[in-house]
């Protein structure tokens, strides 16, 4: 009877699956009311995976703290998770906060500054914070019709901005959180929003696909280097070459990555551009280039070579080309001249035949 | 919290009416900017036999503030006093400048009282100078920069 002995094997296969399949539904369940989760390594976690769901601050709503200046910043309640003993941001685990969020602003809003953040560890006080990703707001009268000029900045995209011409807008915005935000154990991630000079938020909807990240990848960083061997030119009138290598020695990305030289533009000439893009250089990547140049006179000349990204660092490194002049080559040439027909000159008085014969012993046997 | 440099103008609004002439300043923090700023000055004010105003000005690249993952956002700013000898009015261009480290604490005072977070010797800038004066500047540094901490 085959089926029963086939039928031990798929008990076990269907034991096995299902056993797979519950311990996948456990790992992927919402912590239990109250549980922080820990967030002890590389990974994204979302609200969702905190045991949260969508955030709403309505007009007027959360908690309200009123600044010396009259200003009003309202806030979430928090969302709690710990981080392991000894945590810092930094050197080999990073946090990022990915905030993705909905605003909307009032039919009547008229001017001020307005500002939506995501924010860690607010202490009400020192009124010190760790500061994660957000944007400011200012709205602005243009062509008769009021519009929202916005920017943000941090580690991941630089500096951001644009303009709604709509109350409402649907923003992401990515950030590695600043020290404070970053604590061993219990960590507390707020939305606030900031309203300055009588602007007004009317909701704030915060998408439960917000996340916190645990990355290896450091904040993007340059260096510049000049290539080894580079030759300096030996006359006036010669063209030579400046080469380098930019290096992304962080590991985000860097973008729009500028490189541009700087030198004395009446003593040398710059042949091709001065600068070049790199729209994106990944952590560890190396984009190498080289700069030519026309010497237009003699001399010792500073060449700096410098390079600079939205989202990175400036580096740069400086070489002195050393430029010799036509016609310190030309004295040089004449006297080289000059000595090699000397020594032509004095070639008939030399005893050549003489010479030979010591060197061959011919002389020697024939006097013997 | 992700803004600061209007928002430091907001806050020196109403004792600081006034706006200055624009000076210039490279700041640097990862990318080098210039940034200009005239800054706010407070209505003349009658001490110790002169007439005197509170300067303060703040840089920040575009966006106007700057981020890094110790700090979060943060402005650079100055401050120093223009002098009007004997004159309770402040008429006229200012007789004398300076006096940055006193006003620093007058700033940070005024802070504190307003409840903010404040820290006196917090970065070490390097450049500590005794007491110097010209014609019109009378100046010292004890090479520390100050920390005003917005919500």
């Amino acid at each position: 009877m085959p089926w029963l002995s086939r039928r031990p094997r798929d008990l076990a296969l269907a034991l096995a699956l299902g056993c797979a399949w519950l311990l996948v539904q456990i790992a992927q369940a919402p912590p239990a009311a109250g549980q922080s989760v820990l967030l002890d390594r590389p990974g994204v976690w979302t609200l969702r995976d905190l045991g949260y769901s969508d955030i709403v601050l309505p007009a007027g709503g959360g908690t309200l703290i009123t600044t010396p200046a009259g200003d009003t910043i309202r806030m979430t309640a928090p969302v709690t998770y710990l981080l392991p003993e000894g945590v810092s941001q930094g050197p080999d685990l990073w946090y990022i906060v990915h905030f993705h969020f909905e605003v909307e602003f009032p039919e009547d809003l008229k001017g001020g500054t307005a500002g939506v953040s995501s924010v860690l560890n607010y202490d009400p006080v020192t009124r010190d914070a760790g500061a994660g990703a957000g944007v400011v707001f200012e709205p602005v009268v243009r062509d008769g019709a009021l519009v929202l000029d916005w920017n943000s900045l941090g580690l991941t995209d630089g500096l951001q901005t644009g303009t709604l011409k709509s109350r409402r807008a649907e923003m992401r915005f990515s950030n590695y959180v600043s020290n404070p935000g970053v604590v061993p154990g219990e960590n507390r991630l707020v939305f606030t929003a900031e309203e300055i000079e009588g602007a007004k938020i009317a909701t704030l909807h915060v998408f439960d696909d917000t996340s916190i990240e645990v990355t290896p990848l450091a904040p993007a960083q340059l260096s510049v280097e000049v290539t080894p061997g580079w030759e300096p030119p030996a006359s006036g009138g010669d063209t030579f070459e400046v080469r380098y290598t930019v290096t992304n020695v962080g590991g985000w990305p860097a973008k729009e990555v500028v490189t541009e030289v700087s030198y004395p533009e009446d003593l040398l000439r710059l042949i091709g551009d001065k600068s070049v893009t790199t729209p994106l250089l990944e952590g560890g990547d190396q984009a190498p280039g080289a700069f030519k140049f026309e010497a237009l006179s003699s001399g010792k000349f500073d060449i700096t070579v410098r390079a600079e990204g939205r989202t990175a660092n400036m580096d740069e490194t400086t070489v002195t080309a050393t430029i010799t002049s036509s016609k310190d080559v030309s004295k040089a040439m004449f006297w080289t001249l000059v000595a090699l027909v000397l020594a032509a000159s004095a070639l008939p008085l030399i005893p050549f035949g003489r010479l030979l014969d010591q060197f061959t012993g011919r002389g020697a046997r024939e006097h013997s | 919290m992700s803004y600061v440099k209007n928002y430091i103008r907001y806050y020196l609004g109403p004792g600081y009416p006034e706006t200055g002439s624009s000076k210039y300043s490279q700041v640097y923090d990862g990318s080098t900017d210039w940034d200009a700023d005239g800054g706010r000055l407070t209505n003349c004010y009658y001490e110790y036999g002169n007439g005197k105003k509170r300067h303060i000005r703040v840089y920040a690249p575009d966006g106007y503030r700057f981020y890094n993952s110790t700090w979060g956002y943060y402005v650079i700013s100055n401050v120093h006093a223009p002098h009007w000898y004997g004159d309770a009015d402040c008429s006229g261009g200012a007789d004398a400048y300076g006096w940055s480290e006193d006003y620093e604490g007058i700033i940070l005072g005024e802070a504190a009282a307003d409840g903010y977070s404040t820290y006196r010797t917090f970065y070490p800038t390097q450049n500590a100078s005794n007491w110097w004066e010209d014609a019109t500047h009378y100046q010292k540094s004890d090479g520390y920069a100050s920390r005003v901490t917005l919500p």
